[in-house]
């Protein structure tokens, strides 16, 4: 029969996996378009996290009440740095995204002022 | 190469240009296209403020030409005073900014109009190899979509990159510039 325990286990490994997917994954996307520097934090957020994943696979199977609470307070830490990375390679990102706007917008203006018919000045009539 | 190709350009062309007076050769180029059609500039090599200066003192009408320069000072803003006729991206690392100015371009001057890119080779400086390949072969197919004309530029060094020979395998044609001076004169 299986365990509450081991299922836990068995929830952290797959979890584990799957987060490793994830950093593939994401290197995979920066790799399509290596100008959003943002890609790096979201990497390393997930990296963060797969250690994160670790250390709760190492602490479910560990007894010694002293290194649990250490591994736990080290989860915790994990746990926010890579919120911090998600968090700031977001940011980094969207703020791409509003650059790209902003270059069409701006492209758009230009070539609309560009393409419309210049004035012609008027020639001064001479005087008789 | 056909006179009209130089004349008219309809399709994309790779052209190759000898290492020696290069700026000579893509000011022959570009001012024999700009009598027949409108040209949108894409410049990685030079200034924008440098590109009109040497295009000026060949007598060629710059004011029908659309520039996307890729290299003066990155963090450009604009200003009431900047010129109508350019447009400024940060890093000619931005190629996803490139191509959506590019885009824009193409969309709202269509039709009678060339794309210039001067040059791969630089592109190559600042980008991956196989990054400014997928870069050539977006443009391209944009062109083609468009219906517009591309004369992408490259410089002839014996051994030419990678990008260079991938590239000429999604263009119309291959053009030497020698060949395309001789014809013009």
């Amino acid at each position: 029969m299986i365990t509450q325990a081991t299922y836990n286990q068995f929830l952290s490994a797959v979890s584990l996996v799957l987060t490793v997917y994830t950093v593939y994954l994401a290197h995979a996307i920066y790799k399509y378009n290596r100008f959003s520097k943002g890609w790096l934090f979201i990497i390393a957020g997930f990296s963060m996290a797969v250690v994160r994943r670790g250390v709760v696979y190492l602490n479910a199977a560990i007894e010694n009440a002293e290194t649990s609470t250490k591994l736990v307070l080290l989860e915790s830490h994990l746990a926010i740095l890579s919120i911090i990375m998600f968090v700031f390679g977001f940011w980094w990102i969207r703020n791409d995204f509003a650059g790209f706007k902003a270059i069409a917008i701006e492209t758009e203006t230009k070539l609309k002022r560009f393409m419309a018919p210049k004035k012609r000045g008027r020639t001064p009539r001479k005087k008789r | 190469m056909s006179q009209r190709a130089v004349h008219q350009v309809s399709g994309v062309i790779l052209h190759m240009i000898a290492p020696e007076n290069t700026m000579e050769q893509v000011v022959r180029i570009v001012g024999d296209v700009a009598r027949n059609q409108r040209i949108i500039y894409v410049t990685v090599n030079r200034p924008y403020k440098q590109l009109i200066a040497t295009l000026a003192s060949h007598e060629i009408d710059h004011t029908k030409m659309f520039f996307i320069d890729c290299i003066t000072a990155g963090g450009h803003v604009m200003e009431k005073n900047d010129p109508q006729n350019c447009m400024f991206i940060d890093s000619p690392q931005d190629l996803t900014g490139i191509s959506i100015a590019i885009t824009q371009a193409i969309k709202l001057t269509q039709p009678n109009v060339t794309l210039f890119i001067d040059s791969i080779d630089a592109l190559v400086v600042y980008n991956d190899e196989s990054t400014v390949v997928k870069f050539c072969n977006f443009t391209i197919s944009k062109l083609r979509s468009f219906g517009a004309g591309g004369v992408l530029l490259a410089r002839k060094s014996g051994k030419e990159v990678q990008v260079v020979r991938d590239v000429a395998l999604s263009v119309d044609e291959v053009a030497e510039a020698d060949e395309l001076v001789e014809e013009v004169t």
